[in-house]
């Protein structure tokens, strides 16, 4: 399935999370055969023998592999924006905005420019280092457990304001950014704007457009 | 199928503590793998979340499998039968040697007309399962305990260690061997 997106290919191409994911079920799979086997052929011997390779395979070896290839298929996983869309009651709209190739809005642009591919909501949603990575884990149990209860409300909103750093974190130094005075106090990025006393939003807007039916109205389930 | 369902389950064995570990290790590491495939499967953010914190359920079975791997491969293996049960079939893959420590078991072999016929009786002291496995054959006869029996359970390395080093056990254990495959007739 391939859909042209303002320019640029959409298609489903395979990438490392998608190996990891067969890969993990293929481990999977294995695993609960062996174990399977082991209880049949084996029963209750422990390691002698043949019966030593297989635990050391379906004990050992193989989990060790799944908990590697699994843990990566799902950290890469969900930072990706189709994670984000699995809640499709409460990111759908955010999700077609940001595929719109004629979008206007912050996230549509950045899509359409292929800025940080795949991972769109993930680059601008989380800030910098380990502690914005926990805290992006942290904020997506909170959310996963919100969608999966229906404890949610529409319109869905943002517990806090958007800081400046998530835009500075890459726009801060490019070239486009400190050639615009509004932004600069002579060669730092202006105090206003490091100290979120005026947000980027304010000038660039709006970050998603959202038709109005929407945003409106408690989620039924 | 009701009896390859029960040998797959880990009650189906009466072992000792290494054989529950070795259970025990099993069911944490099928667990999860089930649950990491499902995950990857239906891409589900709660199995996600399942695996991502039961993975430690997972370590968990790797470590018990490690615990077994070190203590089990040195001793011999205390197993509890109940009266009646098979503790190995006529045609099983011959892995071990076994020695009664209580009770009675019964030594059957099948007739040309598919029954089963008590050819032994062996009881505290006993041992079997030694000729097929010196042999390099399947088991040519079923044991079954005649009452509750506890048997200790010896690897065939373990076995042959002692056999090809001690003069006087090799010669029991013939001894032994060649008056059963006279007792058990022709048909070996």
């Amino acid at each position: 399935m391939t859909a042209t997106v303002a320019g640029h290919s959409a298609a489903a191409q395979w990438g490392l999370v998608d190996w990891a994911m067969v890969l993990t079920v293929a481990l999977a799979v294995l695993i609960l055969l062996g174990i399977v086997a082991a209880r049949v052929i084996y029963r209750g011997a422990q390691t002698e023998g043949g019966a030593l390779w297989l635990h050391l395979l379906t004990l050992g070896i193989f989990p060790l592999c799944l908990l590697g290839v699994g843990n990566l298929a799902i950290q890469e996983y969900v930072q990706e924006q189709r994670f984000c869309a699995t809640c499709h009651l409460t990111m759908k709209p955010y999700i077609d905005d940001l595929h719109d190739p004629k979008g206007k809005s912050l996230a549509a642009l950045h899509f359409q420019h292929r800025f940080k591919p795949d991972v769109e909501c993930y680059a601008c949603h989380t800030n910098y280092g380990l502690s914005g990575y926990l805290e992006a884990k942290l904020t997506g149990l909170r959310h996963v457990y919100k969608y999966t209860t229906r404890t949610f409300e529409l319109p869905i909103r943002m517990r806090e304001p958007f800081a400046n750093v998530q835009c500075l974190k890459c726009h801060d130094g490019a070239k486009r950014f400190v050639e615009e005075e509004l932004h600069m106090d002579g060669e730092r990025v202006s105090e206003a704007l490091r100290r979120d006393q005026t947000s980027c939003g304010k000038c660039h807007k709006p970050a998603h457009r959202i038709p109005a039916r929407a945003g409106t109205g408690r989620s039924a389930g | 199928m009701l009896g390859l369902t029960w040998r797959v389950l880990p009650g189906g064995r009466h072992g000792d503590w290494r054989s529950r570990l070795i259970a025990a290790a099993q069911i944490a590491v099928a667990l999860i793998a089930a649950i990491a495939g499902l995950a990857m499967l239906t891409r589900s953010p709660m199995l996600f979340i399942a695996f991502s914190f039961g993975q430690g359920l997972m370590i968990a079975g790797t470590v018990l499998f490690v615990v077994v791997a070190i203590f089990a491969q040195r001793t011999m293996v205390g197993e509890e039968f109940a009266a009646g049960e098979t503790i190995f079939r006529e045609g099983d893959v011959s892995r071990h040697v076994y020695v009664i420590k209580s009770g009675f078991v019964e030594v059957l072999t099948r007739q040309a007309d598919g029954a089963e016929q008590v050819v032994k009786r062996l009881g505290p002291g006993d041992h079997f399962g030694e000729m097929a496995l010196l042999r390099g054959v399947p088991r040519n006869a079923t044991v079954r305990a005649a009452t509750a029996a506890e048997v200790f359970r010896m690897s065939a390395s373990n076995f042959m260690a002692l056999y090809t080093s001690l003069p006087d056990f090799q010669a029991q254990f013939n001894k032994t061997m060649a008056a059963r495959l006279e007792e058990l007739g022709p048909r070996q």
